[in-house]
């Protein structure tokens, strides 16, 4: 079996199933933690403090937006590059039809080619900003600049692959390997916010909530 | 006798000349897949296909050209002509699955990109598979980003 073939076959099922997996584990031991730790929560059950906090955060109406504008506006275009590229991307759609008989809209090339640059851009934003914004800069440990990186590989490499600079194959092969890097060390590290964040907004939203405090 | 030897000389020549031009003319040397009829704006490059280079292989003709009628290749061969009715893989796979070619044939699940990729890729990707020397199966290898830029 070739290097290709390994990445598009037993390693991808392997990431995946790391990830989708970790992912479940992740949410358990939260669910686990909280049935013994904070039983109130339980109690005071309210569905319209989750959504009202859920939906404050999703959409930027809340206090990191009005006090920090221009990270807010980043911030958005990054994640919804960060999400919305590679799902709809037209090369990983072709992948998901060969394997799977499946398929699902997807954006034009050139439009997914700009967004590929907006989030790196953004994600460069981000970099620069724990480098000299002084109140970032003193919680930024080592591992935060790992995994900017672990989140940009993919989409650089991805970029070079789309625009065939350097040798090609190599680039492919690179670009492989970081996106199944990248989805297996998520739900190891922080990058589980993107499911995590709706826990853990839903819970702070009804522990205020119980106290008739907004918490956005 | 000598002019009886020359005709018969001649005469073999002309038939092995008239069926080596025939054969050219049903199996056409190198195809670019440009299909202007479905793919009305591209995306990316047409792929070159050395269609003689896939058949001296040893891969035959029904692996790839078929006519389905109950789930059965019932294509016959000396149909393969050079713009014979229903030979094109757009006569059948359209921009949009599930046209069929005639009443009693079997409509088609996939459109004109899916049936190309399926049958390149899934092949490539098998041969290399079994550890033989196949054909790309990466995008770039089969759309070259250079020819996209020539072509206006
Ligand atoms: C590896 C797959 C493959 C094999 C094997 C193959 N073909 Fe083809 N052939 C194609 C593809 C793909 C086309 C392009 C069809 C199109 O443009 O829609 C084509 C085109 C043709 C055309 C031209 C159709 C036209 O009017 O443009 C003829 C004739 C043809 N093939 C005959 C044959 C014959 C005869 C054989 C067996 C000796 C054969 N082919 C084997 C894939 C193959
Ligand atoms: C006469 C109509 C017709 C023509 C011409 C035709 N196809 Fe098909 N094709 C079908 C039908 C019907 C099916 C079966 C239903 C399906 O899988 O979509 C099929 C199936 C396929 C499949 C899946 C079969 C499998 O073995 O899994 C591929 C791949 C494919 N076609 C590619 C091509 C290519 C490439 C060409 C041109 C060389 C072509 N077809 C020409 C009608 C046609
Ligand atoms: C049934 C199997 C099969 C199918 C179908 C097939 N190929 Fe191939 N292809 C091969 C094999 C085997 C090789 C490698 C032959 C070798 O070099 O030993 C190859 C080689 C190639 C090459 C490299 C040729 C070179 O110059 O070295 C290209 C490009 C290619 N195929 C394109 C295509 C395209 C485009 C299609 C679809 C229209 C296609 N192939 C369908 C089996 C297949
Ligand atoms: C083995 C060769 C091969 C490989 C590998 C391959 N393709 Fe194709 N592709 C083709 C053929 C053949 C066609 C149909 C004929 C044509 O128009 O070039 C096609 C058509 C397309 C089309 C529709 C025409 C257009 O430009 O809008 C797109 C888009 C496309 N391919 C994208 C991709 C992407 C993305 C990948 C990588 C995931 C890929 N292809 C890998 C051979 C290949
Ligand atoms: C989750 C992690 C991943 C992300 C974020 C990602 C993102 C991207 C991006 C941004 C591009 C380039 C888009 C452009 O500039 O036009 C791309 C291209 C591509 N990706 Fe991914 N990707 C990931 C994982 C993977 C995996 C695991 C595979 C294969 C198994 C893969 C296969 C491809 C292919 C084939 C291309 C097209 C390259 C070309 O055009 O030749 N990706 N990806």
């Amino acid at each position: 079996m070739n290097l290709y073939e390994l990445l598009r076959g037993p390693l991808l099922w392997l990431s995946f199933g790391v990830f989708l997996g970790g992912m479940v584990v992740r949410l358990a031991l939260f669910v686990a933690t909280s049935r013994k730790k904070d039983k109130p929560i339980y109690r005071f059950w309210s569905w319209k403090w989750l959504w009202l906090s859920i939906v404050h955060w999703i959409v930027p109406v809340n206090v990191t937006a009005k006090k920090n504008p221009i990270v807010t506006i980043v911030g958005f275009l990054f994640h919804i590059c960060l999400l919305v590229t590679p799902l709809f991307l037209l090369a990983h759609g072709v992948l998901w039809y060969e394997s799977w008989e499946i398929s699902w809209w997807s954006l034009s090339e050139k439009v997914a080619d700009y967004m590929t640059l907006v989030a790196i851009g953004c994600g460069l934003f981000f970099l620069v900003r724990r480098m000299v914004a002084p109140h970032v800069r003193v919680i930024t440990t080592a591992a935060d600049y790992v995994l900017l990186a672990v989140t940009l590989a993919p989409f650089v490499t991805g970029y070079l692959a789309y625009h065939q600079y350097f040798d090609y194959y190599t680039v492919m092969i690179l670009h492989m390997i970081f996106g199944e890097l990248m989805l297996v060390v998520i739900p190891f590290t922080k990058l589980s916010h993107f499911l995590m964040f709706f826990v853990s907004r839903a819970v702070t939203g009804m522990e205020f909530g119980r106290r008739d405090a907004p918490s956005w | 006798m000598r002019g009886v030897r020359v005709l018969l000389l001649v005469g073999i020549l002309g038939m092995v000349v008239c069926t080596w031009t025939l054969q050219l003319n049903a199996q056409p040397e190198d195809i670019l897949l440009d299909d202007h009829s479905v793919f009305k704006s591209r995306e990316r490059s047409p792929a070159a296909f050395r269609h003689m280079y896939h058949i001296s292989n040893g891969i035959e003709c029904k692996t790839c050209h078929h006519r389905f009628k109950g789930g059965k290749n019932i294509l016959d061969e000396t149909e393969l002509q050079e713009g014979a009715e229903g030979i094109k893989c757009s006569s059948c796979h359209k921009q949009t699955p599930g046209f069929r070619f005639a009443p009693d044939l079997d409509p088609t699940k996939r459109n004109l990109q899916q049936a190309f990729h399926r049958q390149c890729m899934g092949c490539h990707r098998q041969v290399s598979q079994e550890g033989k020397k196949a054909g790309p199966v990466t995008c770039g290898e089969c759309h070259p980003w250079k020819k996209k830029a020539s072509q206006s």
